[in-house]
């Protein structure tokens, strides 16, 4: 009775012991399974931080067998290249507190790899995999991310993002110097103006005679000085522009305008010099124009440039023509001489800096040869066109579009709402 | 007979406030100066001129802030700013405190300047 009871109870006991060596290895099979299909290397270590098992990434990564790894401890493992203060202390945390660690980071030389930088998780699993510490004695999963390509990346990108820095901080640096510049020009103008006035007023006043009556011998070396010192104030007022538009700085200010009423103008300021060489002014500006977006003040230094010229060189007695047409979302301003005109061969560099025509003999103003360069650049600010047709010994006609509706902004440039 | 307008003229380069003061008085206006803008507003004060012709770049007060300490004292007579400085920050400075008028000093003759200095008390 009690044989048959034990041995009923031994065949229960070894079916049981059975069983869980069964359940002990599906469920190792499962994980085995499980290890070798995840794509980083993976280590299963016991509580006394033996490698039990590896999964084939492992192998590949480290370049090692199961021979030299399975039931080493890690310490020893690859000539001790986990021999690691930290991460013993770590992992030796694990079973007695249920700890785990996320992602420790190890740069080492690895004897097979090379220099490599891993992560390292690690977790107790039988909890994890729902079995009963009973069945399944307490592991340690140890899994290892080759981090190595992805910190030179990043270390890559940081190092982007410091040229970009550098790049920041180089522009500021130029805003910096620019703004020296044009702080510089703008206070050297006005030094230079301030004594160029002083010249003007005064031989204005002995010209006007304020201070008495002049002779004739007089009045025309006073006049000299005065037509010399003119010619200084338009250079510097010509230099102030050139510096303002190669810094970007020249400022648009945007108004319906009258161009009409404007051209008008031009040509009453500049009545003197017209009536002191006889020449003929034909206004053929039609009525009913459309009022153009513009800066008024940009747009009068291009005619009052083009308009100068015209009067200067052409012969006494010449004729201008100033015509205008609406064409295209534009308007088109011609200014028509019967001037020397400007050889062919040098027409195509009129807009540079300094050009001066071959043919402009004495008896001409001395030009700064800054004007038409200058014109060129306003025009292109206002979103205009110019261009000319000259033969030499017959005239010039200069062309200018602008356009009705407005001004595109173009990089370096401040478009401003009119102040008033 | 009228009485004579009468200008106020800050501007602290003697050279050029005294042709100023010279052609204003000789074309009839009664003119009164200043050499910077802390001087001006103090002869503002005792002679209240009918327009003012201030220089930018001054010491001690510039023109454009004694313009605005003007307005602050109620005084309101025209205000025209006469002066080298042509940039941008300087004009919309300027435009900011009134309407008034901005001239480029190297560009204006002293006849243009009385021209316009008489236009604007005909307003």
């Amino acid at each position: 009775m009690k044989n048959k009871k034990d041995a009923k109870k031994e065949t229960k006991q070894l079916f049981k012991s059975q069983l869980a060596k069964r359940l002990e290895e599906t469920a190792w099979t499962l994980v085995k399974t499980v290890v070798d299909t995840m794509p980083n290397p993976f280590l299963i270590l016991d509580s006394e931080l033996r490698v039990i098992t590896a999964n084939k990434y492992f192998y590949q990564v480290f370049k090692v067998s199961p021979k030299e790894t399975e039931n080493k401890l890690i310490y020893n493992l690859g000539g001790g290249q986990w021999n690691i203060p930290k991460l013993k202390t770590l992992l030796e945390e694990i079973l007695p507190k249920k700890n785990y660690f996320y992602n420790f980071e190890v740069e080492h030389n690895f004897p097979k790899i090379g220099k490599r930088i891993m992560l390292l998780n690690a977790r107790q699993i039988y909890e994890q995999a729902g079995i009963p510490k009973t069945v399944f004695t307490p592991m340690i999963l140890l899994v290892m991310e080759d981090v190595t390509e992805l910190r030179k990346s990043q270390e890559k990108i940081s190092l982007g993002e410091k040229a970009i820095k550098k790049a920041r901080e180089e522009l500021e640096r130029q805003k910096e110097v620019d703004k020296m510049k044009s702080d510089f020009v703008a206070m050297a103008s006005h030094q230079l103006r301030t004594p160029l006035t002083s010249l003007k007023w005064y031989s204005e006043m002995l010209l006007g005679g304020d201070a008495g009556e002049l002779n004739s011998k007089q009045k025309k070396y006073i006049g000299e000085l005065y037509q010399g010192n003119e010619r200084m104030i338009d250079l510097v007022r010509n230099l102030l522009n050139i510096s303002r538009i190669e810094m970007g700085k020249l400022a648009v200010n945007l108004k319906p305008t009258d161009i009409k009423e404007l051209l008008k103008e031009v040509i009453k300021e500049q009545a003197p010099s017209v009536q002191g060489k006889k020449h003929e002014v034909i206004f053929e500006i039609p009525e009913g124009l459309p009022k153009i977006f513009t800066d008024p003040a940009l747009a009068r230094m291009i005619f009052q440039n083009i308009f100068g010229n015209a009067v200067e060189y052409t012969l006494p007695g010449g004729k201008i023509t100033l015509t205008a047409e609406e064409k295209d979302e534009e308007i088109v301003i011609g200014i028509k001489d019967t001037g020397i005109g400007i050889p062919e061969k040098q027409q195509s560099r009129v807009f540079q800096k300094l050009f001066r025509g071959d043919n402009v003999g004495k008896g001409h103003r001395q030009g700064t040869g800054l004007e038409l360069y200058i014109t060129k650049a306003m025009v292109d600010a206002l979103s205009g066109k110019i261009w000319l047709k000259s033969k030499e010994g017959e005239g010039t006609a200069f062309w200018v579009a602008l356009p009705i509706g407005g001004t595109k902004t173009r990089p370096g440039q401040k478009i401003i709402s009119n102040p008033l | 007979m009228t009485k004579l307008k009468k200008i106020l003229i800050a501007e602290d380069d003697r050279s050029l406030l005294s042709a100023l003061q010279e052609k204003f008085t000789n074309e009839g206006f009664s003119v009164v100066t200043a050499v910077d803008g802390e001087e001006g507003l103090i002869v503002a004060e005792k002679e209240k001129p009918d327009l003012f012709l201030l220089d930018i770049r001054m010491p001690k007060i510039d023109g454009i802030v004694m313009a605005r300490k003007l307005k602050e004292k109620g005084i309101n007579a025209p205000i025209i700013f006469l002066t080298n400085l042509d940039d941008l920050k300087n004009i919309s400075d300027a435009t900011e405190v009134s309407k008034s008028d901005y001239l480029i000093k190297s560009d204006w003759s002293l006849k243009d300047i009385v021209k316009k200095v008489a236009a604007k008390l005909g307003e």
